[in-house]
């Protein structure tokens, strides 16, 4: 990018400057401030000023600093070399931060004003071209592709706006740098630009109908979230939102993952770093890492740039997308986003709105959320791709009430709320079953690829824990005597679901994914054994004794059952709960 | 804490507002945005403050003793080009500092190995090392309930009346690495606002011990200036990141109160008319707070670590107010302490979280993942822990 323009600092105020001179600078342009060339974006023009955030440290920045103007807005570099890499909010690559010239770790401090490419420009990648010379192609056809990882190959796309005829192919083995084709005689280069704060264009959105898979029987059975939608997972500290998210980064079935650790901890990070890479992908045998990416804005990293982190996020999320991938995003925390929000707006003196957020906090939380979406890509073959955005919020005091949880609500698809009276009786996840939601019409696809009469069961558990809510306040008011001997069984299953379904560990072996075919079996015992006791009621029914089987040990046991043998072992268990039945 | 000298210093009478510990300094071209200055008072005292907000006019400095005494005729303000640097050094150890970091045990000046930034950098995320030694506190409901590790941050939520710095005290003393003793282990200890008897329980508590020759202490005590406080936990982490990743030392870093800290921090933004987040506090809390709590952590290839043991006094015992509640967003795990019906105290294990870094921590070395039994970051491996 060449310099366009030259301005001075006037104020400067934390993370928020304002600088004069700057003629011609548009909004959002990315301005590089001081003698350290810190970066930083117009967000506001008054007359001859220009108020800028600084994505870094502002401290030392003097009156009369040196502001330049880039000419263009804050961009992300979008090739091959992207997975299984680390970045800031602003995409500047962390590990090569830290590793010397000679590829050695020298200095763990991130440092600033330090500019590196974000792909690493020696690395060099085997093409396969997918078009000849003389073809002609428009926006989104694929140019060529190189296998970025074991399990992604990487579809290098024309261009946005870019159309005409392929007048010669590049060379391979090809740099980020160096041109894949020539269209029209003018190249078009490995590595493309796209501005954060513009979604990609598709050719069209389509309703999102195909389940995301996590393995989560909490998730897939009872609040399922579509490929192509969002969710958002309100918690309180402690209630487990950051494992929620790292389970769903782990075992989902989306192709790409783009985690963005937005203002939390290190030491989270850290763990994602160490545990990923020692992890193999269930269904494609590759390294977790290969597939993920992470952006990694940690709290006491700069705040303007925690701002941007989210944006950088999805749209190499898009990016994937566009190729024809099924991308997850998960960003933990879209609080610490907002705050971000609301600190710049207090330096920017600007009127506060609710909880002194600022006024466009549900826009720019609307903007993000819609961005999700399950599309067709632009080209002449349309590729179907998909962008779910999954959002962790973390309410202040655990109260829902407030603005970013409230504002994600409207604008989620699925909620799954983290209670801490859960988390504080160690029933993880921490998702509340009456509580939650989702808004996702996915039973036909459950019915047509596990069992058909999946969507009549989950219902089934559904209707039974809300009336199982209602008889709890009974309990807790009378005890448990009072109930009818129809109300204990259904009191105790409904004590079964919760322990013994919807519990599950994210640190078990056998347990952290649980197929859709066990999540069905596990459901249809309980099902089976609830209607079955029912039935076995009559006047002198001994409930105590019907409640206290020994069958009801079996039924616990069920999550440790492999997947594959989950069939069997239930209906062998089907039979046994038939012959206690018939016993007792 | 002695700025550098540099060989001209510039020297300005241009102070048009002195209120709480906010002054304007008008004319401030020349003045970085925050740098350190010292201010001197009209009966030729010094004080030191930084620079919070500059423009064409007039640069707003906030300063660390206060403001008493200062007038608007003869005020003059010194800049030194620099922002706050700290003179760090093996020979802290064993000694007792102000909340300034100025020695306040009757010793000599400390000999300076190096000076650094008191705001610190952050950690690169890239090279974190995730935290898994076990630290043996002594204290088994943190020991059995809430294991701290090397690099860990772990809060104590504590009511007044409370004896959380008595907890505080013991663990510095008995904290040990199981296995390590004879690895270089020291602490660093950062009181804000604590009361004189609380100081000279921790003073005497240390020198029975033994263990004062490997201890810093910074102490700003409940009626040194309030504004002071603002600087002494970056004073202790800058100690301790010198000490951890330039010595290789294991440091703990104990802050009490954080309470005290984040009314320092009200004061100012109030000062400064500042719009309020809740109950007053300024919005941008968590990312103060996370500047000073993320300094926690263990690096790649660097033997040293800096393991955080924060206390947080919760008014009202109220664990939603907002200093606990970010606290307990930045911090990993947490130890409540309760009144409970007279009881002086319970260490009550109930509302405490444990991060799943106990996991990792009792561990045996090549054993394969821990059977957690229940769901979640449960209490299952809590019986792997090495005994004494």
């Amino acid at each position: 990018m060449t310099t366009v323009n030259t301005g001075k600092l006037v104020r400067i105020a934390g993370p928020v400057v304002v600088a004069e001179g700057l003629t011609g600078a548009r909004l959002y342009n990315v301005v590089r401030v001081g003698t350290n060339r810190l970066i930083g974006e117009v967000i506001r023009l008054e007359g001859p000023e220009a108020v800028i955030q600084v994505y870094e440290d502002s401290s030392g920045l003097q009156v009369g600093s040196p502001v330049e103007d880039t000419g263009g807005p804050l961009t992300v570099d979008l090739g091959p070399g992207l997975l299984g890499n680390i970045f800031d909010g602003v995409q500047r690559p962390l590990p090569a931060l830290a590793a010397g010239p000679d590829g050695r770790e020298v200095d763990p401090f991130l440092r600033r004003g330090v500019e590196l490419p974000p792909l690493n420009p020696g690395r060099e990648w085997d093409l396969t071209f997918v078009v000849g010379v003389g073809e002609l192609v428009e926006p989104g056809d694929v140019l060529a592709t190189t296998q970025e990882t074991e399990a992604i190959e990487h579809r290098m796309m024309v261009p946005a706006e870019r159309n005409g005829t392929v007048t010669r192919l590049g060379a391979s083995p090809a740099t980020a740098a160096d041109p894949v084709a020539w269209i029209d005689g003018q190249p078009v280069p490995m590595t493309t630009t796209w501005p954060v704060r513009t979604g990609r264009p598709v050719a069209r959105l389509l309703d999102p109908d195909v389940p995301l898979i996590t393995g989560q029987r909490v998730v897939d059975t009872l609040f399922p979230v579509a490929r192509g939608g969002s969710a958002t997972i309100p918690g309180g500290f402690g209630t487990g939102k950051t494992v929620h998210e790292q389970t769903l980064a782990k075992w989902c079935d989306a192709d790409i993952i783009v985690y963005v650790g937005c203002g939390e901890r290190g030491n989270e990070l850290a763990e994602v770093l160490e545990e990923f890479p020692n992890l193999t992908d269930p269904r494609t045998g590759a390294r977790l890492m290969e597939r993920t990416i992470l952006i990694a804005n940690t709290s006491n990293m700069p705040v303007a740039a925690r701002e941007a982190s989210i944006y950088t996020g999805i749209t190499i999320g898009e990016y994937y997308r566009d190729q024809g991938y099924d991308v997850a995003v998960m960003a933990d925390s879209t609080s610490r986003w907002g705050e971000a929000l609301r600190e710049v707006s207090s330096r920017l003196e600007e009127m506060p709105s609710e909880e002194g957020y600022p006024a466009y906090l549900p826009s720019r939380l609307a903007e993000f959320y819609e961005r999700a979406g399950l599309v067709e890509s632009l080209g002449r073959t349309p590729r179907r791709g998909s962008v779910t955005v999954v959002g962790a919020v973390s309410p202040p005091g655990g109260d829902f009430s407030e603005p970013v949880t409230q504002y994600s609500l409207r604008l989620a698809g699925t909620f799954w709320s983290l209670e801490s009276d859960l988390a504080r009786r160690r029933h993880f996840p921490a998702i509340h079953w009456t509580r939650s939601y989702t808004l996702y019409q996915l039973d036909d696809w459950f019915d047509g690829r596990v069992a058909d009469d999946w969507a009549d069961q989950r219902h089934w558990a559904s209707r039974l824990l809300g009336e199982v809510e209602q008889l709890q306040q009974i309990v807790q008011l009378l005890g448990v005597d009072v109930l009818a001997p129809a109300e204990r069984i259904t009191f105790q299953t409904g004590r079964i679901i919760r322990e013994d379904f919807l519990q599950q560990s994210a640190f078990d072996q056998v347990d952290a994914f649980c197929s859709l075919t066990k999540q069905y079996w596990m459901l249809r015992v309980i099902r089976y054994l609830h209607e079955q006791l029912l039935g076995c009621l009559h006047e002198d029914t001994d409930v105590d004794e019907l409640i206290g089987l020994p069958i009801y040990d079996l039924v616990a046991r069920m999550k440790s059952w492999s997947g594959t043998e989950a069939e069997d072992q239930a209906k062998a268990l089907l039979e046994a709960i038939d012959a206690e039945l018939s016993a007792a | 804490m002695k700025p550098h000298t540099s060989l001209h210093t510039v020297e300005l009478q241009t102070v048009s507002y002195v209120s709480g510990p906010i002054i304007f300094v008008d004319q401030a071209l020349g003045i970085h945005s925050g740098e350190v200055v010292e201010v001197v008072s009209p009966d030729e005292g010094v004080r030191r403050g930084q620079v919070l907000e500059v423009n064409r006019e007039r640069a707003v400095v906030e300063i660390y003793s206060g403001t008493r005494g200062l007038d608007i005729a003869s005020t003059r303000v010194r800049l030194s080009g620099d922002t706050a640097r700290f003179p760090v050094g093996t020979g802290l150890l064993g000694r007792i500092l102000d909340g300034n970091g100025d020695p306040a045990d009757q010793g000599p000046p400390v000999m300076p190995e190096a000076f650094w930034d008191v705001n610190g950098l952050a950690i690169n995320p890239a090279v974190r090392r995730y935290p898994s030694e076990y630290i043996e506190t002594g204290v088994s409901a943190i020991d059995a309930l809430n294991t701290l590790v090397r690099g860990q941050k772990l809060p104590i939520f504590s009511g007044f009346g409370l004896p959380a710095n008595e907890l505080a005290a013991r663990i510095t003393t008995d904290a040990r690495v199981v296995g390590h003793e004879e690895e270089a282990f020291v602490v660093v200890f950062a009181a804000m606002g604590i009361t004189h008897r609380e100081a000279s329980f921790f003073r005497r508590h240390l020198e029975e011990s033994g263990r004062l020759n490997r201890t810093v202490l910074f102490l700003n005590l409940a009626d040194d200036p309030t504004i002071e406080r603002l600087l002494t936990p970056r004073l202790a982490l800058t100690t301790a990141e010198y000490l951890a990743f330039e010595r290789g030392y294991h440091v703990l870093v104990i802050l009490t109160d954080m309470t005290h800290y984040c009314e320092a921090l009200r004061e100012v933004a109030t000062a400064r008319e500042e719009v309020p987040g809740r109950r007053g506090y300024p919005g941008y809390m968590y990312t103060d707070l996370a500047t000073i709590y993320e300094r926690a952590g263990r690096i790649h290839d660097h033997p040293g670590s800096i393991t955080q043991l924060i206390i947080v006094s919760m008014p009202d015992d109220d664990i939603t107010h907002p200093i606990p509640d970010l606290s307990g967003y930045i911090t990993e795990g947490a130890s409540g302490r309760h009144h409970r019906r007279g009881q002086s105290l319970r260490n009550r294990p109930a509302p405490s979280g444990v991060r799943r870094r106990v996991r990792a921590a009792v561990r045996p070395p090549g054993s394969g993942p821990v059977d957690c039994g229940g769901s979640g970051p449960g209490l299952g491996p809590v019986w792997h822990v090495p005994g004494r």
